[in-house]
């Protein structure tokens, strides 16, 4: 059903946005409840996954401004890594850059996600949570800067 | 150069994280289940009050139509007798054919219209059709679903099957593939204007309040103060905790999924049996002259608790706290050293301390299961004022009371830690199960030789209602 279909995909985008799984999972619970509650609101414009999609990120958001007062703006935090599934390796290879994504501050990690993987303008960007443009690009760059680092990294390991 | 890097890096992650699924714990969707029947049963539950009030107006509205329809109808000649011309009512001055009708005829007859257990929401539009597409495409063999536990179509999603659109979503008239890919960055940018999300803005309720009450057990712990440990053993010895009550109203905010805040006013009480009652009369001395005799017919009480000095506002009951005490309010000018322990009789004597207070609590519950059946740890801290102090002596049987410990403190802080159990009995309305631990940060007893600490064990059981 729409649960089954949907969960496993919105389950990775919330894990991209949260800092852990826990976190991850209750986005993905509030989320759902509020999918199943306005599905009346769905216009048939664009697609039903779009829309999924975007009460995800919705719900991130607003989770991101509830504990904007509490994080601060450059403290690298520590790496918080998903426990690995018996996945392919591309799995394996998407659980590693989630791990990344999630080793990245809260707000580089929402500007991140939002442009480089949702297609937001920094417009947008700046628009939804709440920062000036030039802030949210200079996040993007940041984010950009040490995510190649960590990808430099991991294939020296390998 | 450094923008195709950027690029690059960009493209790394959306090509490996755009169609990356991975399957979420089993307690999301319990959590989401419980939700969804909690919303349904709470519609219902309103939708049978609803009804319940229709039916009763009906009943009532009846039986009212049908009493005054037995009366006799005065006639506009008797109206102009009985009554002053000025006070007369534009109903009563009515003909009764048009007065009663209309007043026999409220609001049921527009619930006759819908029903009550109708939905509220007129001309829907079943959403089984949309439901039933996405499944057609999640069958569809090129797509690759992993696997999921839930086989069959579950019960749990009858719910869902339930919900239904309001009439201004038109079904669509081709299909609309739910899982196109990339889609979903169009669907993303498309314009705000396009779809609604100020629902997403919507509250839930947050607010609730409750009452609970709970036997309690209450007792006090000894910490070191100036005194000896001979004094801690010997307080221990005769002391004993008790058995009293606490319960209280309480307002409670759900500051996130997890976190419920509360606070409210409780009534608590402590308490402490204490034994060692020694009984001092001055008979033993031998005394004859009459005003001796009159001081032989009266009889001290000694008595010391950990919590504070024993003090009498009952003049049949003389009490004193320490043996040099007694003897000196007794022999009246005499060396106390020469009349001590042989002159003190341990009597079948204790006393009940009572103490009440009205507590002001800030506690802070994470619930760490919710399901049917949800479970909380709870902590927080307890601003208590004591308002209560009262002591009986039972002697021999014999209840004697207006006693009261002195030296206590009248402001103390509290901490308490517990774990809870909530069950909804009905939508809205949660029952709960707290046992707690509380114990007083401060040293309720304003002795420095000895620092007490009352603490009380407590099951507290009491329900809490969400708005």
């Amino acid at each position: 059903m729409l649960y089954e279909m949907f969960s496993g995909k919105m389950y990775a985008v919330c894990l991209r946005y949260a800092d852990d799984a826990e976190e991850a999972s209750d986005m993905l619970q509030d989320g759902f409840i509020r999918v199943f509650e306005n599905l009346s609101s769905f216009r048939h414009q664009g697609s039903f996954e779009g829309w999924v999609r975007r009460i995800m990120i919705n719900t991130a958001l607003e989770k991101f401004r509830r504990k904007k007062n509490f994080y601060s703006l450059d403290d690298d935090e520590e790496g918080k890594t998903e426990p690995a599934e018996e996945n392919t390796l591309d799995d394996l290879f998407a659980e590693e850059l989630i791990g990344m994504i999630q080793e990245l501050t809260p707000q580089y990690r929402m500007v991140f996600n939002l442009y480089a993987l949702e297609g937001y303008s920094h417009k947008e960007i700046a628009g939804m949570m709440g920062i000036s443009e030039g802030t949210s690009k200079s996040n993007l760059a940041r984010a950009r800067t040490i995510l190649q680092e960590k990808l430099i990294k991991m294939g020296r390991e390998r | 150069m450094r923008a195709r890097q950027d690029q690059h890096i960009d493209e790394v992650f959306r090509s490996a994280l755009d169609d990356y699924e991975i399957r979420p714990p089993h307690t999301v969707w319990d959590g989401i289940e419980a939700h969804i029947l909690r919303k349904k049963r709470r519609v219902l539950w309103i939708r049978r009050v609803a009804a319940a009030a229709a039916v009763l107006l009906l009943v009532f509205s009846g039986i009212w139509f049908l009493h005054h329809k037995k009366e006799p109808i005065p006639s506009p000649e008797m109206i102009s007798e009985s009554v002053p011309a000025g006070e007369s009512t534009p109903e009563k001055t009515k003909p009764a054919a048009e007065t009663y009708p209309a007043q026999a005829a409220p609001e049921p007859s527009g619930e006759t219209e819908t029903g009550p257990g109708e939905t509220p929401i007129q001309k829907t539009t079943d959403i089984s059709p949309i439901l039933a597409r996405v499944e057609v495409v999640a069958k569809q063999p090129s797509m690759e679903e992993p696997s999921y536990e839930h086989d069959a179509v579950p019960a749990y999603v009858e719910p869902l099957l339930s919900l239904r659109l309001s009439s201004d979503v038109t079904a669509p008239q081709e299909t609309v593939d739910f899982r196109s890919e990339g889609d979903h960055r169009l669907a993303l940018t498309e314009k705000e204007n396009e779809v609604e999300w100020d629902f997403l803005k919507e509250e839930r309720s947050r607010w609730g309040i409750g009452g609970q009450f709970s036997p309690a057990y209450s007792y006090r712990h000894l910490t070191s103060g100036e005194g000896s440990k001979d004094l801690k053993q010997y307080y221990n010895r005769i002391e004993e905790g008790v058995f009293a009550f606490s319960g209280g109203i309480n307002v409670n905010y759900q500051a996130s999924g997890k976190w419920t805040v509360y606070t409210g006013l409780y009534y608590s009480q402590m308490g402490l049996m204490i034994g060692g009652v020694e009984e001092y009369t001055l008979a033993a001395m031998g005394w004859e002259t009459p005003e001796i005799h009159r001081k032989m017919a009266e009889k001290f009480y000694l008595v010391d608790h950990s919590t504070g000095t024993v003090f009498s506002d009952n003049d049949n009951i003389k009490i004193v706290n320490t043996p040099e005490d007694a003897l000196y309010n007794s022999i009246i000018g005499r060396d106390p050293s020469q009349y001590t322990q042989e002159y003190l009789e341990q009597v079948n004597a204790f006393i009940a301390q009572n103490y009440e207070f009205l507590e002001i609590p800030l506690l802070v519950k994470y619930k760490v299961i919710d399901r049917k059946v949800g479970m909380n740890i709870l902590g927080g801290v307890s601003t208590n004022f004591l308002v209560g102090n009262a002591a009986s002596l039972y002697i021999e049987g014999v209840n004697y009371s207006s006693i009261r410990t002195s030296n206590v403190s009248t402001l103390n802080y509290s901490g308490a830690i517990g774990l809870g159990l909530d069950y909804e009995i009905l939508p809205g309305l949660m029952f709960n199960v707290e046992p707690t631990f509380k114990y007083y940060l401060n040293t309720f007893s304003e002795k420095n030789l000895i620092g007490s600490h009352p603490y009380s064990v407590a099951v507290f059981s009491g329900v809490r209602f969400r708005f």
